[in-house]
This record gives structure tokens, sequence and C-alpha cells, in this order.
């Protein structure tokens, strides 16, 4: 439970950290799309390239974020592994037991699989480096010009940022409700199907009235001190845009046309190489 | 059942930025049959000690005993859920762990994990439920109905009904009204006359006087003294080191004492005892 990275900020300072949530939203959403757009391998080695070094930059730990996906590997798996048997285009790269698998279907896989790890990165990289109010505010900012026709643009971002606030909270809580639960007598690992059922319904219970109470509380206390989401209000952080931003998003742009670029011209990092040699 | 700690450390969520070591090499025993108590400053580790005596938490080095299991770090021990039967723990704010639809089967969930049907249990469970002063009527009521200090006397009921021989409470009485502190205090000691070896966790000094036989005094993760109450007590220099403050009695003791009176101070453990000192030691004037 404690060990969950993913999506979690990680209190280092270096340069991505301190970069502009407004630049790093951007930079997150333009690498995305550069994810799905469909370039080819010359493409995402590229874009490996790029992600491993802001990976890199930021102090992050790659390995221990797949690690703590490893609850989701079994399904992974096990979708990828239909995925390669049920397509069933293009040539026949080799069979196994009678079966023929084809190439199309190993390389849309491995598309796949490439397509997911880059996403997990990229997002890691903002969540790990920004703070979850930064984050908020960064999305406000963003979705500010459209209080002009009349879209809640505060209170979304104030859902926001309390759903993230609470995250680490309702972990936390579910550590203590699993250990009272377990000296109980509860064993989450072994059991029989029906034992483990009842042993899930254990903890789901008191976390939903657990957070029930908190949601009621926090109402409370909001409107005791006094808020209303209309008003207008000062911000204890004011964001700024600084030199290192600018240079970020000149960079970024840099490497988002160069992708868009390899798609059309697949020879041109060959010439590269080649030149370099 | 005894119960030995050696050397422990533990760290939270080691090798990240988080990183924090909230005990410090930790060694005591704790004998059968004791009541003992912890205290210590909010952070100084208690909850984190008590929560290695039944495995919740495993060392990060160092090694537990308790009876015959041995809790070392990185694998749980064999047949650690006999070892959470024969050490129950009641965690600070317990009322959490409620979820059945009726108290009794919340009360009858511990033991029926441990292979108790509910129909054995039935007995043990009101008889749990008289000595909390829980009415019968609430038996068949939802948990969710209850008063906090309700809810809080039948997650206690919910340990007590495994029958463990160890008894860990983490702050028990936080929260509750004074009479109903007092009674669930009475409860446990009558336990541990019966046999049970008891580890309390509180903040309440008059409480650790009253009713231990011994206390741990812990200091940022570290045991700064293991003794009996009234020699922590009187040690005025190491209550200032680990902020604690001593009991009104022992205050009204010392100040008698440094007044010149002569008291028998090993046997004073509340204001009828303090009383009684004072009558014997003023007899001669009568
Ligand atoms: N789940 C956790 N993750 C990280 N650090 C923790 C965790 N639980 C406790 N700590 C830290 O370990 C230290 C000891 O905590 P612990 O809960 O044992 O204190 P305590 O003596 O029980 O305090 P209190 O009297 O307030 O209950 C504290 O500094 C706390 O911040
Ligand atoms: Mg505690």
């Amino acid at each position: 439970m404690k060990n969950i990275t993913l999506g979690r900020y990680i209190p280092y300072d270096t340069i991505i950290h301190r970069l502009d949530p407004r630049t790093k939203l951007l930079g997150l959403l333009g690498l995305l799309i550069c994810v799905f757009l469909d370039v080819n391998y010359l493409g995402y080695i590229f874009l490996a390239i790029v992600v491993i070094f802001l990976l890199k930059l930021s102090k992050i730990k790659i390995l221990s974020i797949f690690k703590s996906l490893k609850p989701m590997w079994f399904m992974m798996l096990f979708l990828l592994f239909f995925n390669v048997i049920l397509i069933r285009t293009g040539e026949v790269a080799f069979t196994i037991f009678g079966y023929s698998i084809y190439t199309r279907a190993l390389l849309q896989t491995l598309q796949i699989v490439v397509r997911l790890a880059l996403m997990i990165s990229i997002t890691t990289i903002l969540t790990a480096t920004t703070k979850p109010l930064d984050l908020t505010y960064g999305i406000e900012y963003f979705m500010s010009p459209l209080k002009i026709i009349k879209f809640p643009a505060h209170e979304i971002a104030m859902t926001i940022s309390i759903a993230l606030r609470f995250i680490p909270t309702l972990l936390e809580e579910t550590e203590k409700i699993v250990k009272a639960q377990a000296s109980r007598g509860v064993d989450l690992q072994q059991g029989k199907l029906k034992e483990k059922v009842n042993a899930i319904i254990s903890l789901i219970i008191p976390l939903f009235i657990s957070s029930f109470q908190r949601s009621e509380e926090l109402a409370n206390a909001m409107e005791a001190r006094g808020y209303n989401p209309s008003g207008k209000r000062t911000r204890y952080r004011i964001m700024k845009f600084t030199w290192s931003d600018l240079w970020a998003i000149i960079i970024l742009t840099v490497v988002i046309v160069l992708t868009i670029f390899l798609i059309n011209n697949p020879n041109l990092l060959k010439g590269v190489f080649l030149w370099l040699e | 059942m005894s119960i030995k700690f050696h050397d422990v450390f533990y760290t939270y969520l080691p090798k990240s930025p988080y990183e924090h070591t909230a005990l410090k090499g930790v060694s005591f025993e704790i004998k059968d049959g004791e009541f003992v108590g912890i205290i210590g400053h909010t952070g100084s580790g208690k909850s984190t000690l008590v929560q290695h005596i039944n495995a919740l938490l495993l060392p990060s080095s160092g090694e537990i005993e308790v009876d015959d299991f041995l809790i070392a770090p990185d694998t749980k021990p064999k047949g650690v859920k006999n070892l959470r039967k024969k050490a129950g723990l009641v965690f600070q704010f317990p009322e959490y762990q409620l979820f059945e639809e009726t108290v009794f089967k919340d009360i009858a969930f511990g033991p029926k994990n441990f292979g108790v049907t509910e129909q054995e249990i039935r007995p043990n469970v009101e008889e749990l439920m008289k000595l909390l002063g829980l009415d019968l009527n609430y038996l068949d009521k939802s948990p969710f109905e209850l008063s906090g200090g309700q809810k809080r006397r039948v997650a206690i009921a919910g340990i007590l009904a495994i029958n463990p021989s160890i008894l860990v409470l983490d702050e028990p009485t936080a929260g509750l009204d004074p009479q109903g502190a007092v009674d669930t205090l009475d409860l446990f000691k009558k336990l541990n006359k019966e046999g049970k070896t008891i580890v309390l966790v509180t903040h309440e000094m008059d409480y650790v006087l009253q009713y231990c036989d011994k206390v741990i005094v812990l200091k940022d993760g570290a045991i700064e003294a293991f003794d009996e109450p009234i020699n922590i007590f009187m040690n005025r220099r190491l209550l200032e080191r680990v902020g604690i403050e001593a009991p009104l009695v022992i205050k009204i003791m010392q100040q008698l004492i440094d007044s010149g009176m002569k008291l028998n101070y090993g046997k004073i453990r509340d204001v009828s005892s303090l009383v009684e000192q004072i009558i014997k030691s003023r007899g001669d004037c009568k």
C-alpha cells in the first residue's frame, strides 16, 4: 500500500520541478499527442530517448513505477496475449502448436506496449514533479477562458484538487483498516473465494463510511468558513512564467516538430546518423 | 506468553524521500501476566512499536519473540494467524473497523475468522457486552446507529471476543467519558488478574500510575526508561527530558515530601492510597 509511487508527488528540487505547472501541462499534452500519432519505429525511439532524458532530469526511478503496477501486469499480459493471437493480417511470422502468428499482430502488440510505457512515464513525470495544488491551478488557468460561457472552471478545479488531496488520506485509511481487520483474523492473501469476498467486504464498508463522513465534515468546515464557489479570491502562490519555461516550450516544440517530421520523412534520422559517422 | 524485542529498528518508506526511522534499536522484555504501559510524546513511536507484536509490521532489522513465534525482517512468521489469535490488538480509534449489519455479528466476526461459530460465541458476546456496559438491546442493532463511545466499546469487545492471551491496547480510552474510561480499564485489570498479559499505550499518566506494573518510556523511537511507574514519575529529570507531566497525585505527594512530610511513596497509586499514607504518617499526632 505504502509503495504506491504511481501518480504521487515526489519532493525533489529539479529543473523540471521548478517549471511552471502550465508549461508542464502543455508539455504533457504535446508529448501525449506525439505518442498517439502513428509514428514509425524511428519516431518511437526518438520519443523514448526524450522521455528517458526527462525521467533522468526529474530523478524518477522508472523501474519502481513499473514495479508498482504489478497488480495490473496480469491483465496486461492477458490482453496482449489475445492481441497476438487474434490479429490475423500481414504475413505469417511463425507457427506454434499449429497456430500461425502474424507479423502484423506482433508489431501492433509491440506498439501498444511501447505506447503504454511512454504514456505512463509521461504522466508520471507530470504528477511526480508537480504538487497537486499547482496542477489544479494550471488546469484552472487553461479552463478559465471557458468561464465566458458559464463553464464552472473554478469549481471543477476545486473538486479536482480536493479529490487529489484525499488520495493519500484514503490510502492511509485503507492501510489502517486492513491492519485492524488483519488483527481480527482477516487474511487477504490466503483462503477460499468466499473468505476472500468477505475479507474485501470488511474493508470496503468501513472505507466507504469513513469517506462519506470525511466529505461531510469537509463540506461543513468549508461552509463554516464561508466558502462561496463563485466568490472572487486571491491566491497564496502565484504562478510565474520564467526563462526556463520559455526554453522548455521551445525545446518541446522542436521535439514535437521533429516527431511529426519523422513520420513523413522516415529516412531523416538515418541520414543524420550517417552524417554523424 | 512473554514478549521480547531484540534491537528492533523500523523504517517507514525506506529509500524514498519520505523515509522515516520510527524505531531505533528497541530492546525489552515483557513477562507473562504483566500489565505494562507505554508512554511517550506524540510521534515517539508507540503505535509503531505495538504493531510489531502481532506482526502487522515486520522489523527492518532485529527480531521479536512472542511466545514461540519469531518475528523477523522480510518474511511473515509461520502461522501468523495463530499469532494474531494469541495477541489481540485494539487500535487507536478502533471504531473504524466496524462493518457488519448488527453489533452481535461484528463482535463475532473475529472469533468466526478463527473458526468459532456464531452460536458458540453467543454467550461470550453477551457477557462481554455486559462487562463493557453495553445494553443487550443493542445486539441486533446496526453498529452505525451507536454513539462514538458505544462504537468504541463494540470494537473493543470485537477483539476481546477472540480471547487472546496478550492484549495490546493503543489508547483505548481516548475520547471515552471518564466513567467509561475507568470501567474499561478496570475490565482490563480484571482480565490481567485472570492471567492475560496487557500492553497499554496511553497519554493518561493517572491510569499508568494506577494500573500498570511497569512502564516503557519512548523518546524519538528509542527506549528512555523501563521501570515501575512510581520510579518513573519520581524522576523529575527524566520527565522533563521526555516532555511528560507527572500525575496530580504524584505532584501533591512531592510537595508534601518537599515540605518535610515522611511518606512511604512506594505504595501510592491514586488519591485514596495517597490519603491513606498521609493519615498513616500523621497517625502519631492524632
Ligand atoms: N504510515 C506511516 N508512514 C510514514 N511515517 C509514519 C507512518 N506512521 C507513523 N509514521 C511516523 O513514525 C513516527 C512514529 O509514529 P507513531 O504512530 O508510532 O507515533 P505514536 O507514538 O503512536 O504517536 P501518537 O501518540 O500521536 O499516537 C511519527 O514521526 C510518524 O510521523
Ligand atoms: Mg499512536
